[in-house]
């Protein structure tokens, strides 16, 4: 009788809705409760002044709100940090896209080797924060690291990770050694979906290497394009694991991943303001991808 | 793939920069980690004395001193146990629970699947939160329980994954799903004895990209996790700087074990590694 009844539908008659409902259950009991909930406990705690478990805490509105940007934790205040972001975020952002283009176009070429290329470049990113970090200490540690052993050649020294301003350009500096293989072989996937037919066309035209860049290639790498910078701004709108190792945000390389962070794992800090700040934090970079939306999408009806 | 031999040869002076721009970044790529190995095998007043030269062969168990002497102190061996026991564990789960999801998703077995799959969607745009993710770990009593790592590496981040393993399976014939239903295969006995194994070339690098994920997590066990034992090789390695404090070599040798095995995976696997997480790039 039930096969008959299921038949009707569309759907394949011969299994059980019930028991392929059950199936899913375990992936979307996992995605409600890590991925959902945390969000709405959050917004409930950014409106008391809980502090830690079984700490007494009451409702405070608003007041978490107003209070983060008053508050000025070690020196770095919010406004710091999020000065710190934007030029933690457009200096990556910026480089890394041109330097793993501009690999991309090398790599992918026609050689012996490629994928050994390929390979090598990619590799820091399967490596840990901890390692990365620790690695790039030794790199610049002020007394016997390799780049103080090349300044005290030339009678300067320089404290390097602990110094202020040229800090973050270290910290820029790895973040990008350490991701820039993994936005090169995004682009290399996007190059090699260009057909070889198009790129022959437009050589019997009499095409220059130049020309074929500018020309064809960049505009048929668009979306690439797009997804590529997406993938890096979000990605580096939220990094904080290689600061937090490299310098722990001294040296002004807070930023405001970094901040919250550090509030968040602080237990005598007000766990309150910490989620307010993320609050703050996802509005904050659900605007910068809108304003990037805007942006490419205007540029690609200019085009 | 036809070779167009149409296409404009590349001028001689172009390949020679080229192939200079390619062994630049080589080298620039690979320093940093050939530095952790020479100052890892060197002792500590040699290191003193000479930071930047080549480290000096006199014995072999002189040269591994600072292995022996990390290996100790972050009691490697059990802890790389507990680590792969812990990874290989969690990264096993999320296989399953994805291809649990994946296989009905993509055949539509039930009505109302398109809307599931748009639930699983939009719980992308939720943003994650350490305040939250605290508080529910400690007011759950999970706290210091290395359950939380299960928790979070096997149950948790499946998404994209899920797409990925949804656009496998639906490539795969159905014929076969009713040839099997027909004879009476029960729905899980087929999930397990037929979907899981076809799938073995996206579930593989599910569990690649999951393992190497969870290995270098260092922040997961630091933030949930408080006793000494509890902490995974990454975690170990950024918990005890301090034991290592101003001993480069130590540290080193410590950095090195920790990479060691992500290296050797990474040389064998690179090309599952790498077109996974380009994949995954392009349908996150």
């Amino acid at each position: 009788m039930k096969r008959i009844k299921q038949s009707r539908l569309k759907t394949t008659p011969l299994v059980n809705p019930y028991i392929a409902i059950l199936a899913t259950l375990p992936a979307l009991i996992s995605i409600v409760v890590l991925a959902m909930l945390p969000a709405v406990v959050n917004l409930a705690i950014s409106f008391t002044d809980y502090h830690g478990v079984g700490q007494p805490f009451e409702f405070v509105g608003f007041e978490n709100f107003v209070k983060v940007f008053s508050v000025r934790d070690a020196a770095v205040s919010v406004w710091d940090s999020l000065r710190n972001t934007l030029v933690f975020c457009v200096g990556v952002v910026i480089i890394q896209q041109a330097l793993s283009l501009g690999m991309a176009l090398i790599v992918n070429r026609k050689f012996r080797g490629r994928s050994f290329f390929r390979a090598l470049y990619f590799m820091p990113t399967i490596l840990g924060v901890s390692v990365v970090g620790f690695t790039w200490q030794l790199v610049f540690d002020p007394v016997s690291g390799p780049i103080a052993t090349i300044l005290a050649k030339f009678d300067k020294a320089s404290p390097l990770l602990g110094q202020d301003g040229l800090s973050m350009a270290l910290v820029i500096v790895v973040a990008i050694w350490a991701n820039f293989g993994y936005a090169m072989v995004v682009y290399i996937a996007g190059l090699q979906n260009i057909s070889d037919d198009v790129r022959e066309a437009a050589a019997l035209d009499g095409a220059n290497g130049w020309q074929m860049l500018r020309y064809v290639t960049l505009p048929l790498l668009r979306s690439t394009l797009t997804i590529n910078f997406w993938i890096s701004i979000s990605g580096t709108l939220a990094m904080f694991d290689i600061i937090y190792v490299l310098t722990d945000g001294t040296a002004g390389t807070t930023t405001f991943a970094l901040y919250i962070f550090k509030m968040a794992t602080n237990s005598s800090s007000n766990q309150g303001e910490a989620a307010a700040l993320y609050i703050y934090f996802s509005i904050f970079v659900t605007a910068v991808m809108l304003l990037f939306n805007f942006l490419f999408r205007r540029k690609e009806e200019t085009n | 793939m036809t070779k167009c031999k149409k296409l404009r040869k590349e001028p001689v002076w172009a390949t020679v920069l080229f192939t200079a721009i390619l062994i630049v970044m080589a080298i620039i790529m690979i320093y940093p980690l050939l530095l952790v190995l020479n100052v890892s095998l060197k002792s500590r007043e040699e290191f003193l004395m000479n930071p930047s030269g080549l480290f000096t062969f006199k014995s072999f168990s002189e040269l591994f001193g600072n292995y022996s002497d990390a290996f100790e102190t972050m009691n490697v061996f059990g802890r790389l146990l507990y680590t792969v026991a812990m990874t290989v564990g969690s990264a096993l789960i999320s296989c399953i629970v994805i291809t649990l999801v994946a296989f009905p998703l993509a055949r539509n077995h039930f009505k109302g699947s398109g809307k599931v799959f748009g639930f699983i969607l939009i719980s992308m745009f939720f943003p994650g939160s350490l305040v939250a993710n605290i508080f529910l770990v400690q007011n759950l009593g999970l706290y210091n329980n290395p359950i939380v790592l299960i928790i979070f590496w096997g149950f948790g981040g499946l998404t994209v994954y899920i797409f990925m393993t949804m656009q496998f399976i639906r490539e795969l014939p159905k014929d076969l799903d009713e040839a099997a239903f027909i004879d009476g295969c029960g729905y899980f006995h087929y999930i397990f004895g037929f979907i899981i194994r076809l799938s073995m070339p996206i579930l593989s690098t599910v569990f690649i990209l999951k393992l190497v994920g969870a290995w270098n997590d260092f922040l997961t066990p630091y933030i949930y996790l408080i006793e000494d034992k509890y902490m995974t090789i990454s975690t170990g390695l950024f918990a005890f700087k301090g034991q290592f404090s101003s001993n480069w070599p130590g540290l080193s040798a410590a950095t090195f074990t920790v990479a060691l095995p992500v290296i050797v995976l990474y040389i064998f696997l690179q090309r599952y590694i790498i077109d996974g997480m380009a994949a995954g790039a392009l349908k996150g």
